[in-house]
């Protein structure tokens, strides 16, 4: 008897454990990684009829819905799936896309008109009356009532009506970016289907119906694959599937891709390159981003209202070291606040922006005017402060407040360093009082002043809430800021952004440090078409940049 | 009759353990820095409108047991709520991720339990021999390897050099589950094993000892009937319950392994929703380890009971 209590216990026990394996699941029907690249035929221009790309990104986006979830992972996904009216390129000049062609007959009023014979990946025609509902879900006030992370984005839309087969949105005030954030941020969705699913957008089993080249065929928490989408009006792209898998660890995504599990990543540690380079076959794609690590001072506090101060910050610090020590090679010093890029635009070209920069007023590292500089303030024995920090900036935050410590510790200023939560920095930053000296970082996306200058200036962001974070303006700022906020003359907004650039040079409340690359990787037979930037990952085009290698 | 009183007994003690745990969790999420706010606008100003609405569409101007109150009475009715970062119902997240962090526990315990207690036991009737000695060794060398690092030297040499295991994911299907759990749960398996080896030597040990072993030598009964029958089974408590706290240092311990191999088990999804603030989310994963601790205690205390007939005396007793 007791025997057999032994014996049943056991069996039990184990048919447990085999149930417990065997009950898996989730509706994932994805290999999560398991299989490598199965073509690896000679470089080819058509799509291949089996070949997959195992794809890991850092982490799983919360939803694949951008007002839910607004950060720059999912696009690579949701640009996969759903297509925008116009493509927008790194240097902001923008394509058509859904829309065959966009007119603006009055300053307030933009007119898209689709393309015809455009279908859903379920086999349903597009209408104007999709992207009307795409436009209101991801702007406008039922966006910000609806508390869509998307909706301060372009405060000026006012919403969209359709008729026939053209789009035409409305803007409560004439805005020279409009255009390129609704070719950034509106994904065009099915409305039928986004409205039956109204609580769950984004989530597993409810991700939105798109016309791009792919389509959704599974989505859990280990993993979403993309199969192509068969109705999709354009040329196929070269992958057949997509897989998403989701690694946070740069160690694990080069094991993953050193055993074939992957074929693409992107590089969260840039000081760590040399790992990615040794995966035999592995190509690196750096691009540009359209981020600006800087440093702000309040100059409503003292002695930070000093300009002699903060001009003595400036030359104690050492951009170039910190952009080595926390990015390698893959960083570029900055000469104004924003990067060229970001204003090529309305400068005209590149280089129009780039000999612009180089004029402006340049602090490079020197301690011995830093010191002449700080002899000349009201502290010239220095002075003490803090540097909060967060640990979720990224690596170049810790390394730049150690790095301030020591530099500036040679001039006299005593700074600490200080960690803090992003809660607590937050909460401190949207007082506007006393902020001191602060590390931080703006992205300006789109690549236009308006996308990471306007928000930065201004007497209007110095209010809690705002981004000014300097508490800084100035008459010529203030006359400025209009004109590149609201004109839609290029002319004048490009006059007015200098103004406003060459007015930070002059008055340091903010002292640019650099830009950091975007690096992709891409192995096991696949390669980028040429040479990638984060736009390639907002806009879609990524896909079609994918060929056999 | 008797263990369904015990087991009654423990489930209702189960169930007020698990409303206390449910208030601690609940009071220091609301008492820690921060405000769900922030998960809910994102890092963008918000208009003091926006503000207003998301208060009151989350009960946040309550009072703290007002909102404790809310969420209670969900769950009652088998409502845990919905996810404040996606809008998906919050069971509908935590279970397969529960699933795949009890699947690795499990699988884990079953190479302890595999490995770890014929080891033991050889070692605990050859004592003081070149067999206990090696394996002493071994076990003093397992259980001071860090998880993380006997993870990394795994992935390098039989992920990546052998190719015979993924080196990350969960993997889906039997065959693709268990294809992609091997790696992880040999590395939380190995410091686990060589604690249930020591257990078990040490329960041998004392067992191996006793008059009735030596007399069944005397007897001239076979040496495997003598280890499962008598050696075995008397030492089984001690290795019962060692076992069962070892499956709870598994679950505990899963959260680094599965942040090593990427796996988005329970414990990955814990840190994320406690980053995030997502109040309902952490609720229902906190929930859920400390029933799956509670259930364990008490399975493992059922099995003892079953297996040892002077613990049921005892707890006829009380």
């Amino acid at each position: 008897m007791a025997q057999h209590r032994i014996k049943a216990t056991l069996g039990i026990a184990a048919a447990l454990c085999a149930l417990g394996l065997a009950a898996c699941g989730g509706g994932s029907s994805s290999s999560s990684g398991s299989g490598s690249a199965s073509s690896t035929a000679a470089a080819s221009a058509g799509p291949s009829a089996s070949a997959t790309l195992n794809y890991a990104l850092p982490y799983d986006p919360s939803s694949l819905d951008l007002t839910r979830f607004y950060d720059v992972n999912s696009p690579t996904i949701i640009s996969a799936t759903q297509d925008t009216l116009e493509r927008m390129s790194m240097s902001g000049a923008l394509s058509p896309d859904l829309a065959g062609s966009v007119s603006q007959p009055n300053p307030t009023t933009i007119v898209y008109t689709l393309r015809p014979g455009i279908r859903f990946s379920d086999g349903s025609p597009l209408t104007a009356a999709d992207v009307v509902w795409s436009v209101d879900h991801t702007f406008g006030p039922a966006a910000l009532k609806a508390g869509a992370q998307t909706a301060t984005s372009a405060l000026s839309v006012a919403g969209a009506t359709a008729s026939a087969n053209r789009v035409i949105v409305h803007l409560k005030y004439p805005d020279p970016t409009a255009r390129a954030y609704i070719a950034l941020l509106v994904f065009v969705g099915e409305k039928k289907f986004a409205q039956a699913h109204a609580q769950a957008l984004g989530s597993p089993g409810a991700v939105a119906i798109g016309t791009g080249p792919y389509m959704v065929s599974s989505d859990s928490a280990q993993g979403i694959t993309l199969t192509r989408n068969p109705y999709f009006w354009g040329p196929k792209p070269y992958a057949a599937k997509i897989n998403f898998s989701f690694i946070a660890d740069d160690h694990t995504a080069q094991a993953a891709m050193q055993s074939g599990s992957i074929q693409a990543a992107n590089v969260q540690n840039l000081s760590a390159m040399a790992p990615w380079q040794e995966i035999s076959g592995a190509g690196i794609y750096p691009g540009p981003s359209f981020t600006t690590n800087y440093l702000s001072m309040d100059v409503t506090q003292a002695p930070f209202s000093d300009i002699h101060v903060r001009k003595a910050i400036a030359y104690a610090t050492d951009a170039a070291g910190l952009a080595h020590a926390a990015y390698g090679t893959n960083a570029q010093l900055q000469q104004g606040l924003l990067p060229a890029a970001a204003i090529a635009g309305v400068a005209g070209s590149t280089s129009a922006a780039q000999s612009f920069l180089s004029s402006l007023p340049q602090y490079s590292y020197n301690l011995a005017q830093a010191k002449a500089q700080l002899a000349q303030s009201s502290v010239p024995h220095g002075f003490s402060t803090t540097i909060p920090y967060t640990q979720s900036a990224g690596p170049w935050a810790q390394l730049a407040a150690l790095s301030l410590q020591q530099t500036l510790g040679q001039i006299g200023i005593k700074a600490t360093p200080k960690v803090l939560t992003s809660d607590q920095l937050n909460a401190i930053l949207q007082a506007h009082k006393n902020l001191g000296l602060q590390l931080q970082f703006l992205v300006s996306t789109p690549p236009d002043p308006n996308g990471g200058l306007i928000p930065v200036v201004g007497a209007a962001q110095t209010h809690p809430g705002g981004l000014n974070f300097a508490n800084w303006t100035t008459p010529a700022v203030e006359k400025a800021i209009p004109q590149v906020a609201g004109s839609l003359d290029p002319a004048t907004r490009w006059a007015g952004t200098q103004t406003i650039l060459r007015q930070v040079a002059e008055q340091v409340p903010y002292v640019p440090l650099f830009t950091p690359n975007d690096v992709y990787v891409l192995a096991g037979g696949f390669k980028y078409a040429r040479a990638m930037s984060v736009v390639d990952f907002l806009n879609g085009d990524w896909v079609f940049l994918v060929h056999a290698g | 009759m008797l263990i369904l009183g015990f087991l009654a007994k423990r489930l209702a003690a189960i169930a007020a353990s698990l409303l206390g745990v449910s208030f601690l969790v609940f009071a220091m999420l609301y008492l820690s820095p921060g405000s769900v706010l922030t998960t809910l606008l994102g890092p963008r100003p918000a208009t003091p409108a926006e503000i207003a609405a998301v208060k009151a569409q989350y009960h946040l101007n309550d009072p703290f047991l007002v909102q404790y109150w809310h969420w209670l009475s969900g769950v009652l009715h088998g409502d845990f709520g919905q996810s404040v970062q996606t809008g998906q119902a919050v069971s509908g997240i935590v279970g397969p991720a529960a699933l795949i962090s009890l699947q690795l526990a499990l699988y884990a315990l079953v190479l302890v339990a595999a490995f770890g207690i014929p080891l033991g036991l050889v070692a605990g009737m050859r004592r003081a021999g070149k067999f206990d000695r090696i394996s002493s060794v071994a076990a003093i060398v397992g259980m001071s390897a860090p998880p993380f690092s006997v993870g990394l030297v795994l992935v390098y040499v039989v992920g990546i050099k052998l190719q015979w295991f993924p080196v990350y994911g969960a993997g889906s299907g039997f065959v693709g589950r268990i294809e992609h759990l091997t790696l992880p749960a040999v590395t939380l398996a190995v410091g686990l094993m060589a604690l249930l080896m020591r257990q078990t030597r040490a329960s041998v040990m004392g067992v191996a000892s006793e008059d009735y072993v030596t007399f069944a030598h005397v007897r001239g009964l076979r040496a495997s009937r003598i280890n499962t029958r008598y050696v075995l089974r008397n030492a089984a408590p001690g290795v019962i319950t060692a076992s069962g706290l070892l499956l709870i240092l598994a679950l505990s311990a899963a959260v680094l392994v599965e942040t090593v191999f990427s796996i988005p088990g329970a414990g990955s999804l814990l840190v994320k929703s406690v980053n995030d603030k997502d109040i309902p989310l952490v609720q229902c994963v906190s929930l859920f380890l400390a029933a799956l601790i509670l259930l364990v205690s008490l399975l493992v205390d059922l099995v003892a009971l079953v297996v040892d007939p002077r613990l049921r005396y005892d707890v006829a007793g009380a």
